[in-house]
């Protein structure tokens, strides 16, 4: 890890010498309380996050940037499940948290630490930093670069999830608007944080060297009112997906053996997205194709090759204040076999196996929504509500929110999250269900955030 | 050559009417000189209803070549959970070539074309304001037609009144109005007022322009504008805190990568 750091401190010491020539800081302060109705607790998180952020250049051809973000989450000592340890960690390069009782409650991260230079019709990125892929809205099966927070941090927003990776991000722009063509190259793999998954697994650390480097490239253009991309990346699994190791145990005169380690199998990543303006209607579209290791489906503890999909259609009402999207979102899973629930996968296993499964428990599915957004008041108060469900694991997700522009820098945020299953509780496939799995389908929330720009 | 009627693309650049004659009076406003380039520092006060104000500050580059297009690009700058959004209009003169326009949203890391009547529709509220974002390009005539509607003095000045009529429901479905009227200045030629009407032949919102000056000794150029919405009852005042006319901007000002980049 600590070579780690040192990879990340070269763009960040040039950057520090760049910064004489202009600096613009900024950031945001975010208070929040969640609320799970469905636990014990009235308030189930309640904290600040933020983040310090400074951007600047050198003339016209060298530019940086700095954003340090930070977590803290009050704890009630008094529910302790898993011991009620406190651990600290770093859990990603230049990335430290503090836990307690196997939850996050305090994290210091530096997300963006990268310098840019402009060299003609290149541009240059080197360091920490954040790239978005895909052109649907909010459900990008293309964006798969930045690993995320996933389940280990009380965050409204897509944005905040993801992480920051040290990178090489080269863009050749295109004469006459017409696009780009991006090529990145990260040297390492870091997965996303993940939950804690029990005392039985842990994840393998993965190695630095050649084995865990990732690369991609992607072109957009916009020929007229159409902007299409193609992308090809090669990754490791952002979650764990195969097992590295077992342990043997002796119960008298049997002997069991079982996994113990999680790692990340190699994924490619074949990507294709458009939008298209026409008619009256915003069309976006997103596809890809993930290549895994087990291609030929027959490792029923990883994952299977899959092609996944978005197709969104927008309208704008009202002289452009509300708006209704219509999608689509199908997932096939090739050399399908279905997942089972037996007692014959050993108990420490289950809560991995469960999780794997999750979107791939069935061949064919297919996620239908439909969101409406609108803006009152000169867009100071801005209520959405969206429902998801997905046909072939009947499941559901409900969302509503309102932001509110309280003052310049000043907005409020209150909404609300609601899993469900259409399937009798009793129902073992509730568990790779995308929201009705054991780990979504109790976690309604209820959230209150008020944030402060500067 | 296109005929269009800009409403905000050129800082300042006003219509001119020299003649009784609309056509002649248009065709003159069309062709009337612009700054090959400019740069300003402007600020957006966005009121509503209940008299709360919001206030945008805003860094501008415009770039015109006569007979090809006007091009602009604004970053904003304040307040803090604005900062950073751009937003780039492009208007070619050539009527086969369609006007383009993009933003990019710095919370999404994303650009995004602005299409008529889509998700980001031209007739939606450019970034809370009282504009839209059709108002921030140009109303292109071959979706309207254009007529006198008479001679009115506003604040002393006499004006032309030009009234422009939607074709057809493309033109209302670009740009959300099926009618619009300005008033024009008799003496000098800028433009003093407009009003917008729904498609139902309401009027809904009313521009009035002021602080025209002769910047350079040829061009026409005002300093502030403010548009009342007349449903929400709420008011938009867009004005010029500095403005440089420049002799020449570099392309790449006008471009998706500075879009994207801010560089």
């Amino acid at each position: 890890m600590r070579k780690r750091h040192a990879i990340l401190a070269a763009p960040l010491l040039l950057g520090a010498a760049l910064s004489a020539q202009t600096f613009a800081p900024s950031g945001y302060v975010t208070a929040f309380a969640y609320a799970a109705p469905e636990k014990s607790l009235p308030i189930d998180a309640a904290g600040l996050r933020g983040a310090l952020n400074g951007s600047g250049t050198l003339g016209d051809a060298v530019s940086y940037g700095l954003s340090l973000e930070a977590y803290g989450k009050a704890f009630d000592m008094a529910a302790a499940k898993y011991g009620g340890a406190v651990k600290n960690s770093w859990y990603a390069p230049a990335s430290f948290e503090v836990t307690y009782d196997e939850e996050t409650v305090f994290a210091c991260d530096l997300k963006e630490a990268w310098v840019g230079f402009a060299l003609g019709d290149f541009d240059l990125t080197v360091g920490k930093q954040l790239v978005t892929w895909g052109q649907a809205d909010g459900t990008n099966p293309t964006d798969n670069i930045n690993p995320r927070y996933v389940g280990t941090r009380s965050v409204s927003t897509a944005a905040e999830r993801k992480m920051g990776i040290p990178m090489v991000n080269v863009v050749y722009n295109l004469p006459g608007n017409a696009g780009n063509v991006q090529g990145i190259f990260i040297p390492y793999s870091v997965p996303n944080r993940m939950p804690y998954m029990g005392s039985f697994l842990s994840t393998a650390e993965i190695p630095l060297d050649v084995s865990s480097m990732e690369g991609g490239v992607r072109a957009i253009v916009y020929p007229g009112s159409l902007s299409v991309s193609a992308s090809y990346l090669t990754i490791l699994d952002r979650y764990p997906s195969d097992i590295v190791a077992y342990t043997t145990q002796t119960f008298g005169p049997v002997t069991v053996t079982t996994p113990s380690a999680l790692g990340h199998n190699r994924q490619h990543v074949f990507g294709l997205d458009a939008v298209w303006l026409i008619g009256g209607f915003d069309l976006r579209t997103e596809w890809a194709y993930t290549m895994t290791k087990d291609f030929d489906g027959t490792d029923p503890y990883a994952r299977n090759p899959f092609v996944t999909g978005v197709v969104q259609a927008s309208r704008t009402f009202i002289d452009g204040t509300t708006t209704l999207t219509l999608s689509w979102s199908p997932t096939y899973i090739f050399n399908f076999t279905k997942p089972v629930v037996s007692p014959m996968i050993p108990v420490n296993v289950r809560p991995y196996y469960y999780r794997l499964y999750i979107g791939q428990g069935y061949e064919f599915e297919n996620m239908v929504g439909l969101r409406a957004q609108t803006k009152l008041l000169n867009e100071t108060i801005q209520p959405e509500a969206m429902f998801l469900t997905g046909l072939s694991a009947r499941d559901c997700l409900a969302t509503l929110s309102v932001g509110v522009n309280i003052a310049d820098g000043w907005n409020l945020k209150a909404g609300a999250n609601f899993y469900g299953s259409f399937r009798d509780p009793s129902d073992v496939e509730m568990k790779f269900g995308t929201f009705s799995n054991d780990n979504l389908i109790d976690a309604d929330s209820i959230y209150l955030e008020l944030r402060f720009d500067f | 050559m296109k005929k269009t009627i800009m409403l905000i693309a050129t800082f300042g650049a006003c219509l001119a009417a020299g003649a009784q004659d609309v056509e002649a009076l248009l065709d003159k406003n069309e062709n009337m000189p612009r700054p090959p380039a400019s740069q300003a520092e402007m600020r957006m006060v966005i009121t509503n209803k209940a008299g709360q104000s919001r206030t945008r500050e805003i860094s501008a580059w415009t770039q015109t070549k006569d007979g090809e297009f006007n091009k602009q690009m604004m970053t904003f700058t304040a307040p803090a959970d604005v900062r950073d959004t751009r937003f780039l209009t492009v208007d070619w003169k050539d009527p086969a070539k369609a006007d383009e326009q993009a933003i990019y949203i710095p919370a999404l890391r994303k650009v995004r074309t602005i299409g008529a009547a889509g998700g980001d529709s031209k007739t939606g509220a450019f970034l809370g304001s009282d504009f839209s974002f059709a108002d921030i390009g140009s109303l292109d005539r071959k979706y309207y037609d254009a007529k006198s509607a008479g001679k009115e003095t506003l604040d002393g000045v006499a004006c032309v009144k030009v009234e422009f009529t939607a074709k057809g429901n493309d033109a209302i479905a670009n740009y959300g109005y099926s009618k619009v009227v300005k008033w024009l200045a008799a003496d000098n030629a800028t433009s003093r007022q407009t009003e917008f009407y729904d498609k139902n032949g309401k009027l809904i919102k009313r521009l009035v322009v002021s602080g025209t000056e002769l910047v350079d000794g040829k061009y026409w150029q005002f300093k502030k504008m403010q548009m009342f919405n007349l449903v929400s009852g709420g008011n938009t005042v867009w004005e010029f805190i500095t403005s440089k006319n420049l002799p020449s901007i570099a392309d790449s000002y006008f471009t998706l990568r500075y879009l994207e980049r801010g560089r």
